[in-house]
């Protein structure tokens, strides 16, 4: 599947990430789109947090302004300069680097993808020598959607240059979707 | 909010190793929350609330969408079992799929068949892609399957925990669905 298509499931749970707008117009009608959804009128100048994707389209039209998150604050890319590495970036949302691309467009752009960027890179060299030589595989909890798949994408890559090397090539393995769960399936 | 449901669909995914199983009653909430939808937006165009219009219309393409991706997702995780795992569903499997799928892998099943025959009556588009080293090779049993009738070397009896010597092509479905393990 190809990365940010119409069909990517991953591109469509990092659109899910809730945001914090605030409505510049009164919308009649639109009162659906409220938390708790009683009310039948949109009011103007309310607070109220939507799915980002709901965000994005709103602002492009000028009937809300979206809030900065609170994990691309000043205070918060403070930290993320400091050290990149050792954060977990999970913690804030699995999808840390979809969410702020999206959202460059509508916040400080330029500046804020100059920063993920540069927090991406720190990260992926961390992670690369993780995964090259052989280390504490606690490092995942820390990683995020993206960089989980490239963890696992690189585990298989070292150990198919691992049976290249000892000329193993010809070793049929289980397949993967089959290996992962019979285990489960004699439990029950 | 209408596209909750939605959400939750997409989300299901992600919670099991291989595939959830199939959310009948879920996807025909949507697609009755579709329907209201449309029939919502019909009169918001009629009443020229523009704003409304857009968010109502926003709304039904994401249920749409995730709906789609949803199915879509599923058929690709199938396509993939065909691969590694041969013609025949594993038992453990088929109670997350709905009939249609079912029904789908064994039509993907029969096209990847006919294919190859078309191609070379000898020819199995599954198997591994570098020229093997040995015609033999030597496989240690992991489950209990008793007698089974190969093609070439007639009759042979897998016991569990025991080592045999056997034909690379027959046997490699079976290494590929985790009964026998490669052992050399």
């Amino acid at each position: 599947m190809i990365k940010g298509s119409y069909w990517d499931i991953d591109d469509i749970l990092a659109e899910e990430e809730p945001v914090m707008i605030e409505t510049t117009k009164e919308i009649k009608g639109a009162g659906f789109l409220y938390p708790q959804g009683t009310d039948l009128d949109l009011k103007k100048s309310s607070r109220f947090s939507i799915p980002l994707w709901l965000g994005i389209s709103m602002a492009r039209r000028d009937l809300a302004k979206i809030e900065v998150p609170k994990f691309f604050s000043d205070s918060y890319r403070n930290t993320l300069k400091a050290d990149p590495k050792i954060i977990s970036l999970k913690e804030r949302t699995n999808y840390f680097f979809e969410v702020g691309i999206k959202l460059s467009d509508s916040l400080d752009g330029a500046e804020l993808v100059k920063l993920l960027y540069k927090v991406f890179l720190a990260r992926f060299i961390h992670l690369f020598n993780e995964i090259t030589h052989n280390s504490d595989p606690k490092i995942i909890k820390k990683l995020t959607e993206l960089e989980l798949e490239l963890y696992e994408k690189g585990m298989r890559a070292v150990r198919e240059l691992y049976d290249w090397k000892e000329r193993k090539f010809d070793i049929i393995r289980t397949g993967q979707s089959v290996a992962k769960n019979t285990k489960r399936f004699k439990l029950k | 909010m209408y596209t909750e449901k939605s959400k939750k669909l997409v989300r299901e995914l992600k919670t099991s190793k291989w595939l959830p199983p199939y959310n009948n009653i879920l996807i025909n909430e949507i697609s009755t929350e579709i329907t209201e939808l449309h029939g919502k937006l019909l009169q918001s165009l009629a009443s020229q609330n523009e704003a409304l219009t857009v968010l109502q219309a926003g709304c039904l393409n994401r249920s749409k969408r995730s709906v789609l991706a949803y199915l879509n997702f599923r058929a690709s995780k199938l396509e993939t079992l065909r691969v590694e795992n041969g013609p025949s569903i594993p038992p453990h499997y088929s109670h997350q799929l709905s009939g249609d799928e079912i029904d789908y892998f064994r039509k993907y099943s029969a096209l990847l068949q006919e294919y190859s025959q078309k191609v070379s009556s000898h020819l199995d588009l599954t198997t591994d892609l570098m020229p093997p080293k040995d015609l033999f090779i030597e496989v240690r049993v992991k489950e209990d399957i008793g007698d089974i009738v190969l093609p070439v070397s007639g009759q042979v009896t897998f016991k569990k925990n025991t080592s045999q010597l056997v034909r690379r092509e027959e046997v490699a479905a079976l290494i590929r669905q985790g009964v026998l393990q490669q052992t050399n």
